[in-house]
């Protein structure tokens, strides 16, 4: 048995804590004792259900492990989830009250995000002081060395490897879906009715915030229900979330007169949701944002049994086009038109998609197997020297 | 009475509140954790068995408890949480009072002391002596402090966070507000009044609760800790002294790396110097440019000839270069034959200074033969031509060397003009990026221009040219493939002195002549059948020459009824167009009217029916694939031809293999400009640039007298190969009212290719007469989906600094000139 101690970089509202909460539960059922410290807010722990693991606040370690670990020893493990500054220095902290390994998990390109939020190139950020840096990001100088300190680093997507220095054990670490909440199921009647959506509209979906971000991927969507109902398919856009910028332009009405506003459900309704549409598709393409995440949606997305539209990035380099999601280069308005056109006309290729989903949902988003494979990545690391201190 | 107001007061009185509630909560939902609960899934009532449906209440009841509980632990989770944060917030609340505290009483100290003493200034550094004794007097003893730490046991630290935990608490009763750390002058605030060792939360009278915590970082090397306590009212008190010792590890002492610079000021503005003071002026800094430089090769050889330079000039140019934010440069000089005895002195002066400063003296040979000797002098990766009397900004080698980074054999800036008598900057000229089109008809490229010094060294500068050599030389430089950025940024001053072209474009009368005849050679060299002629000052038109085989071209012009706009167009394609093999097809989107069927019958046309919903894209597509010619004219049922060779001059562009589309310049009936190249970024999307300028002007630097490339053209009258259309797959036909030709353009530009406009090809367009107010949202929507990076990238050939809202070419005043190169 093994105490493990992962270190958000924010509290449970991310989606991050999501991937944290179900490793750590399932660590937890293999038989370890697992904690989770986040800066703050360690109470929105409560938020995602069930869990069989410690959560404190980062200022409430003090070297007290009894607190965490029921054996009262400190963590064997510390699995950084992110390298930004603040869990960096929350790591730096832990090493003077315990001896353990470290592995750090890239999710991000934290370059890329550190120049979008800084508005500044890297090379110039590497010049900045320290004190102009926010702990919630990487630091410019810092991230690098944390990095190569580290014994170990998993990654979201094999692309950030690129970040993982040379001799560095690393490993390929997808997140799961939650199957006791998304599964396949049929279209219901009565819902599409009480919102108002004709039986015969074909039903696009979209559960989430829209911010600068994503915008340009959201209007996509959007884009694409308006060009369907101009070009004869009757087409519907179902839309869960809140507006954090304005993306349909001034005058939004080619916009909201096929579209449908659910405002904001949790996430326990999001299946319920996605089981009314008939694509479930991921806009982007393949870019220097995309080709390093994992979008949070799409294993959920992949668990529904409904045919997947997805961009040759990220997920989309794994899947076979037309067995197991439809693969487009790039998923814009256009690409997601022609798509469904495609699959308007081919009922076989519906059902193939979907069962395609379902297995490759199986296959690789599987919470209980993908951290067994942590488990045993883990396990190739010596443990660390005690402290004699 | 506690003052139930005082922040303080209010979070300990909340805190005590929290416990208690705490306390109630934990005695009254413990949680079994041992049983977890079944998912939603496994949940789901069994209808198998008759023990099962008996089951079901229990079942009910079951989960309803264990919802009961989850409940009450979120409870004490939050609880818990707040509680943390409030004790946190406290210990930090009343730390922080004592401090403030304690600085006010040193304050109140110090000003009755100055309200005590009339001549307190002539007392006061005995005053300063004074006080630093009172202040050590009033030092309570440090024995009244007692405490233990516990964490850290060995101070020879690994983490850049050290975690100091302990006690201390004061044996005579005096109520600690709060702790802190010190090293060096840095103080971290602890949290005090924790419980203390490990001991479960507690109410905080029953036992004392002098624990404290403070995470500090430590400094690599060794250092001296000083751990503090403050009472309120008092100082702080140090109880605890210790030396901690960190190791370096990777990265720590990687500091950012200066770059080699010296000072910055502004352009410099020197009196009338002779050659002594120019010395004087320059040589240190020359010496000092050096020591900093080093051995190492520059990446810069700034070349300069020079001919009877008066010195305060050539000092300005040195000054501005030695104020060079990149300063890893060498200036390479020849004097071509000066016989002024100041400049000459000056330069044999200079050139013992620096090694970094090439000097040389060569017969009088013109300038062509004196740039070409220094760019032989050179030893940079890339020379950059700086003329004798001209300054550059301070940026301007580091903006030039980013650009270069990306991958550029030559680079050129924008640049204005500094009047040398009122010593303002003017005349700024925003360039387009690389437009080779553009530069047979202007001789646009000009200052600052930075070319990689092989490729210099083998072109070579013309003596034939001399006047236009600068010109003459990037004509042949661009025949060699090479890669061309541009820097839209003023990064270089041009002197206006009498006799420069700067001072007047008529200073050098023969300048038009050999502009023209190193074009036509140019044109000769590259294999393009056309001569240049002077059409306005410095500004060529290009004439394609005549030919024995003209290939086919088809005419496809959407249309439906509109019997004067159509009878209109199909006359003057009949009378006014000179070119021999040309085919007509309408695409008839359901014409009823009877005067338009018989225009359509009165002209060698082929009606093509396509009734149902118009879709122009469709349309025009439909009529490409019917089409017999080899090249496509997509053609306004509401234009009219004016210049009989419009065929000829759109197919000279639309021929060339790395030319996408050729438009023309389209004026409304008033004889203002209508259509002369479309710009990115206007009203959000794209818009015709120039709209409304008379039709014979120069237009901004040649934008309208002259050929030259452009984002995009309008399908009004836009010309394309047929064979290049159907491997696009045409005009996208999701696009059913606007933005298709944009969308093409850009496909076309994605691929590298160029689109052209062209002044020498005319159309009267007529659009009020058929132009509706409908705007078609969907369509602009999906041309963003489909572009809008590329336009938020900006355009290529309208610079950033010019103003997009008019697209009139005037100055953007407010826009940031943060604009990056882009390539050609």
């Amino acid at each position: 048995m093994t105490n493990i101690l992962f270190v958000l970089y924010h509290d449970f509202t991310s989606n991050s804590a999501i991937h944290v909460h179900n490793f750590a539960n399932q660590l937890a059922s293999f038989g370890h004792s697992v904690g989770v410290a986040v800066p703050d807010n360690q109470e929105t722990a409560d938020h995602l259900g069930e869990r069989a693991y410690t959560v404190a606040a980062f200022p409430q370690f003090d070297g007290a492990w009894s607190k965490t670990f029921p054996n009262g020893a400190g963590p064997n493990v510390v699995h950084a989830w992110t390298p930004r500054e603040n869990v960096r220095l929350f790591c730096e902290k832990l090493k003077g009250l315990a001896s353990f390994r470290l592995v750090v998990h890239l999710e991000d390109n934290e370059e890329l995000i550190l120049e979008s939020n800084m508005g500044e190139s890297f090379a110039a950020l590497e010049h900045a002081p320290s004190s102009e840096i926010p702990g919630n990001l990487a630091h410019p100088r810092n991230y690098r060395r944390f990095l190569a300190a580290a014994d170990g680093i998993t990654v979201i997507m094999d692309r950030l490897e690129k970040f993982v220095p040379a001799k560095t054990p690393r490993l390929v670490l997808w997140p799961g879906a939650d199957t006791s909440l998304f599964f396949p199921r049929e279209k219901d009647p009565a819902t599409l009715a009480s919102l108002g959506v004709a039986p015969e509209n074909l039903v696009l979906c979209y559960t989430g915030n829209v911010h600068s971000a994503n915008a340009h991927e959201v209007r996509s969507l959007y884009v694409a229900v308006a060009m369907l109902n101009r070009e004869g398919i009757p087409a519907t856009l179902l839309r869960a979330g809140g507006d954090y910028c304005s993306f349909l332009g001034e005058d939004d009405a080619w916009a909201r007169q096929h579209s449908i506003d659910v405002g904001y459900i949790k996430h326990v309704e999001v299946p319920q949701l996605l089981s009314l549409a008939d694509v479930l598709v991921q806009p982007g393409a393949d870019d220097a944002f995309n080709e390093y995440r994992l979008p949070a949606k799409l294993p959920e997305f992949f668990a529904m049994g409904r045919p997947v539209i997805l961009p040759r990035t990220n997920v989309g380099r794994f899947a076979r086009h037309a067995e197991e999601a439809w693969v487009l280069a790039k998923v814009d308005a256009l690409g997601i038109v022609e798509a469904l056109q495609t699959l308007a006309q081919d009922a076989g290729l519906v059902r193939r998609l979907s069962d395609g989903a379902l297995r490759f949902g199986a296959e690789h988003f599987d919470w209980h197997k993908n951290a067994r494979t942590l488990e045993q990545f883990y396990q190739t690391f010596e443990p660390a020297a005690h402290r004699t201190s | 009475m506690p003052d139930q107001n005082d922040p303080l007061t209010r979070l300990t009185a909340e805190l005590e509140q929290l416990r208690a509630v705490l306390q109630q909560v934990q005695n009254t939902g413990a949680v079994d954790s041992d049983q977890p609960e079944k998912t939603p899934r496994e949940a789901k009532p069994s209808w198998a068995s008759p023990a099962a449906r008996q089951a079901q209440p229990l079942a009910a009841k079951l989960i309803a408890i264990r919802a009961a509980m989850r409940a009450v632990q979120t409870q004490i989770s939050g609880l818990e949480a707040q509680l943390d944060r409030t004790d946190r917030e406290l210990s930090r609340q009343r730390a922080k009072r004592a401090e403030v505290t304690a600085r006010l009483h040193e304050r109140e100290k110090l000003l009755k002391r100055i309200e005590e003493s009339a001549i307190w200034r002539a007392v006061k550094p005995l005053w300063k002596l004074a006080r630093r004794s009172d202040k050590r007097a009033e030092t309570p003893p440090a024995d009244d402090l007692e405490f233990e730490v516990d964490t850290p046991s060995d101070w020879h630290v690994t983490g850049e966070i050290l975690l100091i935990k302990g006690w201390c608490r004061s044996r005579s009763g005096r109520e600690i507000a709060g702790v802190r750390a010190k090293i060096g002058k840095r103080g971290r605030l602890g949290r005090y009044g924790l419980a203390m060792l490990d001991e479960p939360l507690v109410p905080r009278r029953s036992v004392g609760r002098n624990g404290f915590t403070i995470e500090t970082p430590v400094p690599v090397g060794t250092s001296t800790i000083r751990l503090e306590a403050i009472v309120q009212g008092g100082d702080w008190e140090m109880f605890f002294e210790h030396s901690v010792s960190r190791e370096a590890s990777d990265g720590d002492a990687a500091a950012p790396v200066a770059n080699l610079q010296v000072g910055r000021m502004e352009l410099p503005n020197l009196p009338e110097l002779n050659a002594r003071k120019a010395v004087d002026l320059l040589a240190p800094m020359f010496r000092n440019h050096a020591e900093q430089a080093g051995t190492r090769k520059p990446f810069f050889s700034v070349v300069t000839p020079t001919f009877n330079t008066k010195p305060q000039w050539l000092a300005e140019a040195a000054l501005t270069l030695l104020n060079q934010s990149f300063a890893d440069w060498e200036w390479c000089i020849v004097d071509d034959g000066s016989d002024a005895r100041e400049t000459r002195r000056l330069l044999e002066q200079l050139s013992a200074v620096s090694p970094r400063l090439r000097i040389t003296f060569a017969e009088n040979l013109g300038i062509s033969a004196a740039t070409n000797a220094a760019v032989d002098l050179a030893a940079g990766d890339f020379v950059c031509f700086l003329d004798h009397d001209d300054l550059l900004e301070p940026d301007a080698l580091a903006e030039i060397e980013t650009a270069l980074l990306a991958g550029f054999d030559v680079v050129y800036s924008d640049e204005d003009k500094l009047d040398d008598a009122s010593r303002r900057l003017v005349e700024p000229f925003h360039k387009p990026d690389w437009s080779p089109e553009y530069f047979r008809g202007a001789m646009y490229v000009g200052h600052l221009l930075c070319v990689r010094r092989e490729l210099a060294a083998t072109v070579r500068f013309d003596g034939a040219f001399d006047g236009v050599q600068d010109f003459e030389f990037m004509l042949r430089v661009s025949e060699t493939g090479a890669k061309i950025g541009h820097v839209p940024k003023l990064l270089y001053h041009w002197r206006k002195t009498p006799g420069s072209i700067a001072e007047s474009a008529s200073a050098k009368p023969d300048a038009g002549m050999l502009q023209e005849r190193a074009v036509n050679a140019h044109l000769a060299r590259i294999g393009l059948a056309a001569r240049a002629e002077t059409k306005l000052p410095h500004r060529l038109r290009i004439i394609p020459a005549g030919r024995d085989n003209y290939p086919r071209i088809s005419v496809i012009i959407p249309t439906k009824d509109a019997p004067e706009l159509l009878s209109r167009c199909l006359t003057s394609l009949s009378t006014a167009t000179s070119y021999p093999d040309v085919e007509v097809l309408l695409i008839d989107n359901g014409t009823t009217d009877p005067d338009a069927i018989r225009a359509m019958e009165e002209h060698p046309v082929q009606r093509i029916d396509m009734p149902g919903q118009f879709n122009f894209s469709r349309a025009n597509n439909h009529g490409a694939e019917l089409a017999t010619g080899s090249f496509l004219v997509f053609l306004n049922n509401d234009t009219e031809i004016v210049t009989a060779s419009w065929l000829q001059q759109l197919l000279y562009y639309a021929e060339q293999r790395d030319v996408g589309a050729a438009g023309a310049l389209l004026l409304y009936p008033d004889q203002t400009v209508q259509h002369a190249g479309v710009a990115l970024g206007m009203r959000g999307t794209a818009d015709h640039t120039m709209r409304g300028f008379p039709a014979d002007v120069d237009g901004y630097a040649g934008s309208l007298s002259c050929a030259r490339e452009v984002s995009a053209v309008t399908a009004a009258c836009m010309m394309i190969r047929k064979s290049l259309l159907i491997e696009l797959g045409g005009f996208n036909e999701h696009f059913f009212t606007a933005y298709q030709d944009l969308d093409l353009c850009l496909r076309l530009r994605d691929r590298d290719l160029r689109i052209i406009y062209t002044p020498e090809a005319v159309v009267l367009h007529h659009e009020s007469a058929s132009r509706k107010n409908y705007y078609d949202m969907i369509d602009r929507m999906l041309l963003l989906d489909q572009w809008e990076s590329v336009i938020e990238r900006g355009d290529p050939y309208y610079n950033p600094n010019l103003n997009l809202e008019r697209g009139d070419y005037s100055a953007e005043v407010a826009r940031d000139s943060h604009a990056t190169s882009r390539a050609a």
